[in-house]
């Protein structure tokens, strides 16, 4: 039986605007009713302090970047300091596409904000799903 | 006018800590002390963000930590920051016994009355850092 | 060669100091000449998530084997510290109660609870290598409850 391993899913700390937010909130919500069986949330903070038990995690396990901006803060870090993340999102770039505005407040989402975090969720969740695949 | 002090949060996605110290950095920066106080975000800053790096060089910085790791305050330092004022969540869970914040995504009552007593806290530096930097 | 063995689950490390003895109720124990220096395993304070409050019994205290002499609060649990012997409380660690989170730190070696003078053998406490295999079967049922730490 080959024995599969975790997504790390790893948000940005997104402090600047409600696009951190977001992707702290989409990555939470995957970790905790999505896919709680298959992920596992890297602390970004604590991954760039550096060798800690979620540098080495990301070493050897597939991760995923969610990003609140086009700065790719999650994406560089991971890849700086453990290996390329298999997969990444772009909320800003996502949520053009998808012609939405961001929510208003990046303390507390409101309702739309509250939708819009769970579709992001679900689309992380196809992600992490696509990776167990093809693992 | 004073540059505003920047107020840097952990952020920690791993424990209600993290989720307040955020909050409470919002709570600072947007409804108690706006244009008194800023905020960025702490991996641009250790990332190497050019105007990242310049506000911390040139502002005086308040950190916010969640938990004993200190990550904010340690990743602020390391990045040429001078820390004028550190807070730790769990220094003021210590304060206030009764409290028993569980959640992380979305707080709950406790972690929300907790985020306000810090952000409370922080603002009154906040006052102290610009009266003595007049 | 590592002082520690160690086991992995998800992202956690968990370690078990080589040579010391260990109680099924998660306290390390350190025989030093005619005593014991005691602690909490690092299994035990990473369950109970970051430390806030600690309460050792004062240096005098009669202790029982099974019973406390301690206690230590997170914001999920308050818990017991069970002491591994019968015998006397001869020192304890004076940094515990303005630094508990020491013991999440570095519950090994700065985070030590207490020295016990002994006065019941150890016998029945687990060697290192037992306490590992309990532990490997206890991070394997907690698993789900921690994770996301």
């Amino acid at each position: 039986m080959k024995i599969k391993p975790k997504v790390g899913v790893v948000s940005c700390s997104g402090e600047c605007c409600s696009l951190g937010t977001l992707s702290r909130v989409a990555t939470r919500l995957v970790l905790e009713e999505l896919r709680s069986d298959q992920t596992v949330t890297i602390c970004l903070p604590l991954f760039l302090a550096g060798e800690t038990e979620e540098n080495e995690f990301a070493k050897e396990h597939p991760t995923i970047a969610v990003d609140g901006c086009g700065k790719l803060c999650a994406k560089k870090a991971i890849a700086k300091y453990s290996k390329e993340p298999a997969a990444g999102i772009d909320v800003e770039a996502l949520l053009k596409e998808w012609g939405v505005e961001p929510p208003g407040s990046r303390r507390v989402l409101d309702t739309d904000g509250v939708k819009m975090a769970r579709r992001l969720a679900e689309l992380l969740a196809n992600e992490v799903d696509e990776i167990m695949e093809a693992d | 006018m004073s540059k505003p002090i920047l107020v840097i949060p952990c952020s920690g996605i791993g424990k209600p800590f993290g989720s307040i110290s955020r909050d409470a950095t919002f709570l600072v920066c947007d409804e108690l002390r706006p244009g008194k106080a800023d905020t960025l975000c702490l991996s641009l800053l250790v990332m190497g963000d050019e105007e990242a790096r310049s506000k911390v060089a040139s502002s005086k910085c308040i950190t916010v930590d969640g938990c004993p790791l200190a990550c904010a305050r340690n990743n602020v330092e390391r990045s040429g920051g001078e820390v004028a004022a550190e807070f730790r969540v769990i220094d003021l869970l210590r304060e206030n016994r009764g409290l028993k914040p569980r959640t992380v995504t979305f707080l709950d009552e406790d972690g929300e009355k907790l985020s306000k007593l810090l952000a409370d806290k922080i603002a009154t530096k906040v006052d102290e850092l610009m009266e003595e930097a007049r | 060669m590592s002082e520690y063995y160690e086991t992995t689950a998800d992202k956690f490390v968990f370690k078990v100091k080589k040579g010391l003895l260990y109680s099924r109720e998660e306290v390390w124990v350190a025989k030093e000449g005619d005593t014991l220096r005691v602690g909490v395993t690092d299994f035990a304070q990473r369950r109970g998530g970051d430390i806030v409050f600690a309460e050792i019994s004062k240096k005098g205290t009669q202790v029982k084997r099974g019973e406390p002499f301690g206690s230590y609060e997170t914001i999920k649990v308050v818990q017991d510290i069970l002491s591994p012997v019968d015998g006397v409380i001869m020192e304890i660690n004076p940094i515990i109660d303005s630094t508990p989170e020491i013991m999440n730190k570095d519950p090994f070696e700065n985070g030590w609870l207490a020295v016990m003078k002994p006065e019941s053998n150890v016998e029945g406490l687990l060697s290192a290598e037992e306490y590992f295999e309990l532990m490997k079967v206890k991070v394997a049922e907690e698993l789900k409850k921690i994770r996301g730490m």
